[in-house]
This record gives C-alpha cells, sequence and structure tokens, in this order.
C-alpha cells in the first residue's frame, strides 16, 4: 500500500499533468465503489437535501426565518449547550477510563488480550435496548448495585443511580468505550516498548518515562478518539430518553418531540442543520488532527 | 499481485456493506393482526344489517387490508380481542396494527400524497390539532351501521372509542397502608406523603394536574394559568424523581420500587393485581376521550368506516374494556360490563362525578406554545 495517510489527499489526489493541470487520479477499484456510492447518494444524500430546503422554508421562498427561531427559543439554544455539556463529560470519563484500560490489555499476553478486547466489544453485538434496560436493572433503586450496597451495610437508603444524569452518562461511557479503546489499543501496542527503556536508562523516573516519552506517542490516537466519541454522543438518543427519567433533555430528544409529537418539521430540520454542522466542523477537527500527527 | 487482491476486497467490501446496509435498513415490521380469511363471502354481515342503499353507497371490499395507527401495547391487544377480531369475522377484512401514534407520522403519510394508512388514534387534544391541520376526513356515520352514541362520542370527523383517565397511584409501602393522597395538593405534600413521584413528560396532563395541586377549582381550570402551572411545577420539580413517557412505565416503577407516587392512566392500573401493593383514586381525575380517525386520502374509506361502525358496537367495546378498562362512546353500554366492578372505569357515575374533563380546543390554539415553554422547563429539572 503506498502512503496514503489522510482521506482527502489520500484515493482522491490531484496531481499535477504533464501540463501543470490537476488531474483527478481516482485509485484502483473506484468503480467497486460506485454503486454503494449512489446507493447512498440517493438514501442519504437526497433525504439531506430536502432537510436543507425545508430548513431554509422551500414552499414559501428561501429564508432564515426557521433557523432565526431556533436560535432565538431559548429552550432550544439551552438544550443544544446541554448537549455539548454532557457530551463532553461523557468524553472526558471514556479517555479517563478508556486510556489505562487500553494501556493495561496492550500489556496483556496474546490469548487474555482477546479475550478483554472481546469483552470491551461485546456492547456492540447486544441490542442497545437491551443493554439499556439492562442498565436499569443494576443501577435502579433495587437493582444489584443498591441492594449489595445496602445489605453491606454502606449505605442506608438506595443510591440514585439512574433516571439521572449519572445513569445516562453511565450508559453512554458503556456504550462509547469501544470507540476509544480500539483505536488507542492499536497505537499503543505499535508503540515501540524499547523507547520507554530508553528514557529509563538515560535516568528518566517511571511517572516521567510515561509522561515525556509515552504519552505523546500515544495522544494523536487518544485526540483522534476522543473527538470521535464526542460527536457521536452529541447524537445520542435511546440512553437519554431511556435512562434519563425526563430530566435529562438532549438535543435528539428535543428533535423527537419536534418531528413527532408537535410536530414542527422546519424547526426541526433547522435544528438539525445546526447540528450537523456543529458535528462537520468537530469531524474536519477530527481529521487534521487524525492527519497532522500522522 | 496486489492489485488484484485489492480490487477483489474492495468489490467484496462494498457488497458486504451494502448487504449490512440493507439488512440494517428492513424495518422490525408491523405486527400482523391476524390474517385470518373469514371464508370467501363477498358480502358482509355490516352490510346485510344496513339499508340497501347504504351498502350501495359505500362498498366493502374484502380483500382489502387496513393499516390502522394505534399508541400499541396493551392498547393494541384491547383493539385486537374487541373489535378487529369480530371485524375480520364478518366482513373478512384483516387489519394491521401499526404502532407508535406520533403525529408526525400521520403528517408524513398525508403531507406525502401517498396514503397507506386508514385509521389513526391519538387523545383528543392531539386530534383537535390534526382536525386543524385538516388530517382527517370528515366521518360520514349515514354510510354504515353505527350504534348509537352518547353526546360528545362522535364528532364530524373522530370517534371517541376509549374515554380514560389520568389519575393518582401510589404504593401500598410507602403510606403503611394508610390512607393515601385524596387531592393533587396532597400528591405534592412531602410532608404528609414522604417519597418518590412520577409525573407525566406530557404538558396536556401535567399542566392541568398541577394547577389543580396548586389549588385551582375544577370549574375554573380552563382557559388554563400556565404562567401559575409553571411557577408550581418549579417549586416542587425537585420531588419528582421520573417523569415518564410511556403509559406502562408508572405501574412497572411503582412495583419495582422507583417511585413512590405517580400520576397514571388509569386502565394501566385498575387491573393491576391486588397483591402488588398498588393503590389508585379516581379523585380529581383528568377524564379525556382518545378517538379514532380516518386519514385524509385513506385509500380504503368505506372500508374504514365499517371497522368504525363495528367499534361503535358495545358488546365490542365491552370486550376491549376487560383488557384495558376504558369505555367508548356507545350508548347503554353498562349493561355489558361487570356490573360487580364498575368502578375501573372512568365512565362509570360515581367516577364521573369526581373528574375533570379536558379541553382539546384550548390545547389547540396554545398547544404549541406550551410545549416551547415545556422544553425551557426541561432543561431545569
Amino acid at each position: 500500500m503506498t502512503d496514503r495517510s489522510s482521506f482527502l489527499d489520500g484515493p482522491l489526489s490531484l496531481s499535477k499533468g504533464p501540463r501543470g493541470w490537476r488531474r483527478l487520479r481516482l485509485p484502483r477499484g473506484f468503480i467497486f465503489i460506485v454503486p454503494l456510492l449512489v446507493f447512498l447518494a440517493v438514501t442519504f444524500g437526497v433525504p439531506l437535501v430536502g432537510v436543507v430546503m425545508r430548513s431554509l422554508g422551500s414552499s414559501e421562498g428561501i429564508s432564515l426565518k426557521y433557523f432565526n427561531e431556533v436560535i432565538q427559543t431559548q429552550a432550544y439554544w439551552k438544550i443544544m449547550l446541554n448537549t455539548f455539556r454532557v457530551s463532553a463529560l461523557v468524553t472526558l470519563m471514556t479517555c479517563l477510563i478508556g486510556y489505562p484500560l487500553a494501556y493495561w490489555i496492550s500489556r496483556l499476553n496474546r490469548t487474555a488480550q482477546i479475550i478483554a478486547v472481546t469483552l470491551v466489544i461485546l456492547p456492540f453485538w447486544t441490542s442497545v435496548l437491551v443493554r439499556t434496560y439492562a442498565w436499569i436493572i443494576i443501577l435502579g433503586n433495587r437493582g444489584l448495585v443498591n441492594e449489595t450496597l445496602l445489605k453491606s451495610g454502606l449505605i442506608d437508603e438506595p443510591m440514585s443511580l439512574v433516571f439521572n444524569e449519572t445513569g445516562v452518562a453511565i450508559g453512554m461511557i458503556h456504550v462509547l468505550m469501544p470507540f476509544l479503546v480500539l483505536p488507542l489499543l492499536a497505537v499503543m501496542i505499535g508503540v515501540d516498548q524499547r523507547l520507554v527503556l530508553v528514557a529509563k536508562s538515560l535516568g528518566a523516573r517511571p511517572w516521567a518515562a510515561f509522561w515525556r516519552v509515552y504519552f505523546p506517542l500515544t495522544f494523536p490516537a487518544l485526540a483522534a478518539g476522543a473527538i470521535l466519541v464526542l460527536i457521536l454522543s452529541l447524537g445520542f438518543y435511546v440512553t437519554p430518553a431511556l435512562l434519563g427519567g425526563g430530566r435529562v433533555p438532549m438535543i435528539a430528544t428535543v428533535l423527537d418531540t419536534l418531528i413527532n409529537r408537535m410536530p414542527r418539521w422546519e424547526i426541526a430540520s433547522a435544528l438539525s442543520i445546526i447540528l450537523l454542522g456543529c458535528s462537520l466542523i468537530l469531524f474536519a477537527l477530527y481529521r487534521r488532527l487524525d492527519g497532522v500527527f500522522k | 499481485m496486489k492489485r488484484k487482491n485489492n480490487s477483489i476486497w474492495m468489490l467484496g467490501a462494498s457488497a458486504a456493506i451494502a448487504g449490512l446496509i440493507l439488512t440494517g435498513c428492513g424495518d422490525a415490521g408491523t405486527t400482523d393482526a391476524g390474517t385470518t380469511d373469514a371464508g370467501t363471502t363477498a358480502e358482509t354481515e355490516a352490510a346485510d344489517a344496513s339499508s340497501e342503499t347504504e351498502a350501495e353507497s359505500c362498498p366493502i371490499d374484502p380483500s382489502v387490508q387496513l393499516n390502522f395507527i394505534n399508541a400499541g401495547g396493551t392498547e393494541s391487544d384491547a383493539i385486537q380481542l374487541g373489535y378487529i377480531d369480530p371485524f375480520t369475522a364478518s366482513t373478512g377484512i384483516s387489519v394491521t396494527l401499526n404502532p407508535p401514534n406520533d403525529l408526525g407520522r400521520l403528517q408524513a403519510e398525508v403531507e406525502s400524497g401517498n396514503v397507506t394508512v386508514d385509521l389513526f388514534s391519538t387523545e383528543s387534544t392531539t386530534a383537535e390539532q390534526a382536525i386543524g391541520e385538516g388530517l382527517f376526513e370528515p366521518l360520514d356515520t349515514t354510510k354504515a351501521n353505527f350504534a348509537p352514541a352518547i353526546p360528545g362520542a362522535i364528532s364530524e370527523f373522530t370517534y371517541g372509542f376509549q374515554y380514560y383517565s389520568t389519575i393518582m397511584s401510589w404504593r401500598d409501602e410507602a403510606v403503611q397502608g394508610g390512607a393515601g393522597p385524596a387531592t393533587w395538593a396532597e400528591f405534592f405534600d412531602t410532608e404528609k406523603f414522604p417519597g418518590r413521584r412520577g409525573l407525566a413528560d406530557y404538558p396536556a396532563f401535567t399542566i392541568p394536574i398541577a394547577l389543580l395541586a396548586d389549588g385551582v377549582a375544577p370549574a375554573d381550570l380552563y382557559p388554563l394559568d400556565v404562567d401559575r402551572a409553571f411557577n408550581f411545577l418549579d417549586k416542587n420539580k425537585d420531588n419528582v424523581a421520573i417523569w415518564w413517557e410511556a403509559g406502562a412505565q408508572p405501574p412497572e416503577l411503582l412495583a419495582s420500587g422507583e417511585l413512590d407516587y405517580s400520576m397514571v392512566w388509569s386502565g394501566r392500573i385498575v387491573l393491576v393485581p391486588e397483591d402488588q401493593g398498588l393503590r389508585y383514586s379516581f379523585d380529581q381525575g383528568l377524564l379525556d376521550l382518545a378517538v379514532i380517525g380516518i386519514p385524509k386520502g385513506a385509500p380504503n374509506y368505506c372500508e374504514a368506516l365499517a371497522f368504525l361502525a363495528v367499534v361503535s358496537q358495545p358488546e365490542n367495546q365491552a370486550a376491549a374494556a376487560t383488557l384495558l378498562p376504558y369505555t367508548g362512546g356507545a350508548e347503554g353500554i353498562d349493561q355489558f360490563l361487570p356490573a360487580d366492578n364498575l368502578d375501573i372505569f372512568p365512565t362509570s357515575e360515581a367516577n364521573l362525578a369526581k373528574q375533570v374533563l379536558q379541553d382539546p380546543k384550548w390545547w389547540f390554539e396554545n398547544g404549541t406554545e406550551v410545549q416551547k415553554r415545556w422544553e425551557e422547563f426541561k432543561l431545569n429539572r
């Protein structure tokens, strides 16, 4: 494989031809992806254009009045900020838990690694509803955690672990963990352990060796994984809806009300476009980080 | 060599991805509500019972399949038992139930110009909004054999098939076997009744109840003083542990100990066995009517009308009520209901006296504004 690091100057590269023209060079086998691209364009692209048109008030002429309404309605704006806040919190917690976890897995022997990675990927293989309801059973007032703590006498009355933001955070971290751990793990396994040994042999203490040699080598993967987790958690619907007890409004639950219950599709479209814009900015940042550090 | 491998890999990968997307995109499928063909009879009993002119003006085609968007869950079971089974038995037409009944779905159907839905059920406030937006066909009750209905049950566009009530319920353990709250004010009284409360995440129910709890007399309830309701909810929101969205949640949450007191829809709680320790009261309950309408441009108007005629029969409503205890708009239904247990129904005489009636027209006019304020209120919960 050639050295194609970033998508933008990889498969679809612009090359200067003999007369200085720019020629689009498609990768070999591109023809096989065309059916899929057409399918995606029809099933995903066309409705997306429809959403954009609806948000601009296509039937009455182009206007920004729906975007205006979204920005001026305090509720939507605040819920957007709340969504970012919860997502940032979840991302932070996922990194704090995921990084040591990935580090630990990278140091295991091969068999144990396979088992550990399977356990990390396990959430992918269960339905999101089953996962979420399982959390209610585990974290509920008469659930596993509370019953154990009550019986052992550590607490007097059940802790409120679900149907609030705590429960939502736990559920989201559980679902998003693989997205951070797996790429991080791949990088960590690839890090040359001798570099750390060399640092230590040059007199660095273990913590300094880690912080100044190992961590910078894994930081790009961590940053890229963190932004991926952030983007994904912005759009979470099922977990906050079921585990939040109605008290964790995220942008997706608001969109549910706007699309299904009220319904006000123009506002929903405007809100969706704003959310899409934010996600695209974050994604651009993700690609930039991914590309810069490679 | 490397290039050949690449091409084959890409082809395989794109095929696999396309396959995954296609299977993933397959929806869960609608519940097939029984397609027993009741024989090859071309004539229907409904047509037999009505006069010949009626049958001619609205012909029934036994080969069609009706698509009914409803709330799902226990309501689907009740509709199946009480209405779909007799309808299919008498006409041979099968009816597919298609939850959930979000208004957005109805709007999508009608707006697309290619309506595939024949029947849509919802509660009165949403129905009022649907009527206002021209999403329902007018019901021509002369074209099918409707049973006589109590006043207010049949409107120009809808047939009222469920008188349901939003009432308070609690766990016996929470009040240690004593008396539960008698009014909504007591429901929110944390000194007299300590514990976790659950409220519906629907302003249409929670706003009137907040006003009743704040001391507004039932007769003065509408037009709603929204500011006063939100003030009350702001003061009391810390006592609310869960804002539920699905009707099946409150009995489950009460039974599992997540909640001690909760708003609930009466039909969900009155049939729960005694030993689960759940109590309820119809005092100050909020009475409302759930209705069925025919979407504008529905493909099988006459068959849908015939179905509504079956829904209007009191004995069918009584059968449906055995699973979900709500009576419909049929006149003289009491003789079909179990006489010893009439008080599980919101429309029994004793219960009617205690309850407050919902006003769908007010909600049609003010619903959007209230919903916006509700969203903002949600942020601070």
